[in-house]
């Protein structure tokens, strides 16, 4: 396996992967969880030439993983257990971790698919066509659940801003 | 500043400061060195078995297996709906696009598709065909635009056709509020005899799709949907044919704003439901469905009575009226009964999924139908059967098509349509397949174990006969039901962590195997049994129904079935020959390293054969596989069978699925 070369794709790609992933979810475990998940099948494939677009491939491997949140892998368990007796600790809750939570509970207000169109078109900046690939739609359809999303971000907005601002 | 520019803001600040762990890189690494390990490791152990395999296995065992017509699994926690007998004919490929959000109309005799919209286009499509028993025609030319979403009901001479929009003109996203005026909704009438088209009157109200259609017997009926903009609607329109007119539905009063509404014309009286968004109506403690209730000799409305929770959860309803005057409603999540002569809602049994966005089901006139739908990302192409009479599920026979979603179901009075929809890959179908549920001289009943017995675990027809395994703690009974399902038989398994899966082989002489083995505790994953490494889980054993003893896999046997993890459930290949499968935790949509095969893959399921024609598409067996694997799906089995040819390259002899959940 060319580590090197996995090691730079890791370098390039990881930080928007969590990203993606936690906005899909609303939990930086779980996107941590999808995101190795989702690298760990690249290494897996690394160096066989499969993968032509290593972005692309992680954006919809993420997004399944995200999506599959039934699938509870024996290793996924096994990973919590290693996890949950490691020292890490607890996570600073810090401004930018309020920052995170405000948006993951504005997102998680947002029924999914119309959450999902809203990253996929305004975070992963896809075009239309592709998040309505993604997504196994038409394009009208993205449309039309990227504007309702719009639409129900707009009023948990307001509605936040006539609550003082609550965050 | 581009449009929409505060949102990227507003995302980008969510993650902003969101860096992966430190030891995230190191995590995955070791996960795919774990991956591409048991890959290996499992292709080399087979292959070496398969070589003192042709030496040591006795014959007369595995060379039955390739006569096997099905193989079963059960799941180790859930009761399975046990399978009802039936017969699918196809798949069939209609001579037209495949398609998403077209309409499939039953008219006397005559299979009606028309319209529709195309997965990742813009365009709506204007085209239609007709099937009857002279095959299939193309459609004259409709006065309608090119529209998906829109409705069609066949009054008994004419096929209407209403409302929908055009892909190409809709979807522009509009700020809320300054969204341009809606384009009244269009009626057409086919008549399927002569094939010609009529342009009728526009309805009153602004077109719509997704909307509740309906045929009284002497009205059309629509009600609800979403405007080209997107806006829920909550008014509706009544056409009479006779007159030529149009009359308005008020709004209801109903604010449930959640996905396409659902509705049943009672003889007298519109019934709609839609699914509530909590988020917009956060006082509604949960309650997942609100109805209303109009009277179009008084145009008035009336509010139901809510559902409650504790009765049914999830969104994308069904409505169907049943011949006893109740309507069933089917969510995505589960289903509830709804009186409407006292306004009050029942349970119905838990249906055998635990998340599913299906089609309309259709009604036999006994039975509630239903067949494919996504859950998650995967399209799933199993179905069930209701029994209202019972409040039983039933699992129907396995179909000849791969599974799909947003297809449509149509129920010709004596067999069930499948037609259209997107597949696993995204990708539109235009094949479909037929379910003649009473071809087999068996009526759709629900087997139970007896009392006292254990509960069913898996239903498979065995030479014309009915048999059914019940499995539960550590013993497994064997039932005949044809017999009063009086238990014939019980054997107590070697290990009660045997019981954590199973799989029924039925072999081509007419006798069956229960495959057992795994790791962990009844109901407890996880489920994964390596052969190729014993230490994993204890060995498999088979049941033999003729001297109740459980017979231990040698290894040299057991090597060539491979038990694998696949997405939380079990792959099992049964290979003829040592096969490389990439990754037997394949991910659905990243298939890209299995062999093209070709030739056919044969199965059957609960006794019933079906085949399908690989055509080169070797990595759409495992998607098909896969895509089956929902959330209702926690067990799985995937044998094939395969030869490999002089030159060394494999092809798929013979194939055998089984996935219950």
């Amino acid at each position: 396996v060319d580590d090197d070369g996995f090691a730079e794709v890791f370098r390039l790609h990881s930080r928007e992967a969590v990203g993606l992933a936690y906005l899909l979810c609303g939990d930086r475990q779980r996107a941590e969880d999808a995101v190795s998940e989702a690298f760990a099948r690249m290494y897996a494939r690394w160096g066989s030439g499969a993968i032509r677009d290593p972005r692309a491939y992680l954006r919809r491997a993420v997004l399944n993983e995200v999506r599959n949140g039934f699938r509870r892998r024996f290793y996924e368990r096994r990973e919590a257990t290693r996890r949950h007796a490691d020292d890490r600790g607890a996570q600073g809750h810090d401004d930018a971790v309020g920052d995170r939570d405000h948006v993951a509970r504005l997102l998680a207000q947002i029924p999914e698919r119309q959450r999902t169109a809203l990253v996929l078109r305004f975070h992963a900046d896809l075009t239309e066509a592709q998040a309505a690939e993604v997504l196994g739609c038409p394009v009208g359809t993205l449309k039309s659940l990227t504007s309702r999303g719009l639409a129900r971000l707009r009023e948990l907005q307001a509605a936040q801003l006539t609550n003082g601002g609550a965050r | 500043m581009t449009e929409h520019d505060d949102v990227r803001e507003l995302l980008r600040a969510g993650v902003a400061t969101l860096e992966p762990s430190p030891d995230l890189r190191e995590r995955a690494v070791t996960r795919g060195r774990t991956i591409r390990r048991r890959r290996r490791g499992a292709a080399a152990a087979t292959a070496l078995a398969a070589v003192v395999a042709v030496a040591l296995v006795a014959p007369g065992v595995w060379s039955t297996v390739r006569g096997e017509r099905t193989l079963g699994f059960a799941d180790s926690t859930d009761v399975l709906p046990p399978a009802v007998p039936g017969t699918w004919t196809g798949p069939f490929t209609a001579p037209i696009d495949g398609r998403i959000n077209h309409t499939a109309t039953w008219a006397d005799g005559r299979l009606v598709l028309w319209g529709g919209e195309v997965v990742g286009e813009t365009g709506s499509l204007g085209s239609g065909v007709v099937w009857d028993d002279a095959g299939w025609r193309e459609m004259a030319r409709s006065p309608l635009s090119a529209r998906g979403g829109h409705g069609a009901v066949w009054t008994g001479e004419r096929v209407l056709v209403v409302g929908g929009v055009a892909a190409s003109e809709a979807g522009e996203v509009h700020t809320v509020g300054e969204e341009p005026p809606g384009r009244p909704m269009e009626l057409a009438a086919y008549d399927p005899t002569t094939d010609r088209w009529e342009r009728l009157p526009d309805a009153p109200v602004e077109t719509r799709r997704d909307a509740v259609v309906l045929w009284t017997g002497d009205r059309l009926v629509v009600w609800g949907g979403a405007s080209e903009q997107h806006a829920d609607l909550h008014d509706g329109a009544v056409y009479e044919p006779a007159a030529g007119t149009w009359q308005v539905i008020p709004a209801a009063p109903i604010s449930g704003l959640l996905g396409r509404p659902t509705g049943v014309w009672t003889g007298s009286e519109l019934l709609v439901w839609r699914a509530l968004d909590p988020g917009r109506a956060p006082d509604v403690d949960g309650a997942p469905l609100e109805g209303a209730g109009f009277d179009p000799a008084t145009a008035r409305w009336r509010r139901l009575a809510r559902v409650g929770a504790d009765l049914v959860t999830g969104d994308v309803p069904h409505a169907t009226r049943l011949d006893d005057g109740r309507v069933a409603l089917l969510t995505s999540h589960g289903g509830v009964l709804y009186d409407p002569a006292g306004d009050a809602y029942a349970p119905m049994a838990t249906p055998p999924w635990t998340q599913r966005a299906g089609p309309e089901p259709v009604w036999t006139g006994t039975h509630l139908l239903t067949w494919g739908g996504v859950d998650g990302v995967r399209r799933a192409n199993d179905g069930f059967a209701y029994d209202p009479a019972t409040d039983t599920w039933s699992r129907l026979p396995a179909a000849p098509l791969p599974g799909r979603a947003q297809h449509t179901l149509t129920w010709t009075g004596e067999a069930l349509v499948v037609w259209g929809g997107v597949d696993a890959r995204y990708r539109n179908d235009r094949q479909g397949a037929v379910l003649h549920p009473s071809d087999t001289g068996h009526e759709l009943v629900a087997v139970e174990p007896p009392a006292g017995g254990r509960p069913l675990g898996h239903a498979f027809a065995e030479d014309g006969a009915l048999r059914a395994v019940g499995i539960g703690g550590a013993a497994v009974d064997l039932y005949r039901p044809e017999d009063g399902s009086a238990v014939v038989e019980a054997a107590a398994a070697p290990d009660a962590r045997l019981v954590a899966w199973r799989a029924v082989v039925v072999l081509g002489d007419g006798t069956f195997r229960l495959v057992s083995g795994g790791e962990g505790r009844p109901g407890e994953q996880p489920l994964e049994v390596d052969v190729d490494s014993p230490a994993v889980g204890p060995r498999p054993v088979w049941l033999d129904p003729s001297t109740l003893a459980w017979i231990e896999m040698p290894d040299e046997a057991s090597a060539r079935i491979r038990l694998a993890q696949l997405d939380g459930a079990a792959l099992a290949t049964v290979l003829d020959e040592p096969l490389d499968l990439p990754d037997s935790e394949v991910e659905p949509f990243l298939v890209d390293e299995v062999p093209d095969w070709d030739g056919v893959l044969r199965y059957a399921l609960d006794g019933v054969a079906a085949q399908t024609d690989l055509a080169g598409g070797g990595a759409d067996v495992l998607l098909q596989v896969a895509e089956q694997l929902s959330p209702t799906v926690s067990n799985a089995t995937l044998g094939i069978v395969l030869r490999r040819d002089g030159g060394g390259r494999y092809a798929l002899e013979e194939g055998l699925v089984r996935l219950d959940g």
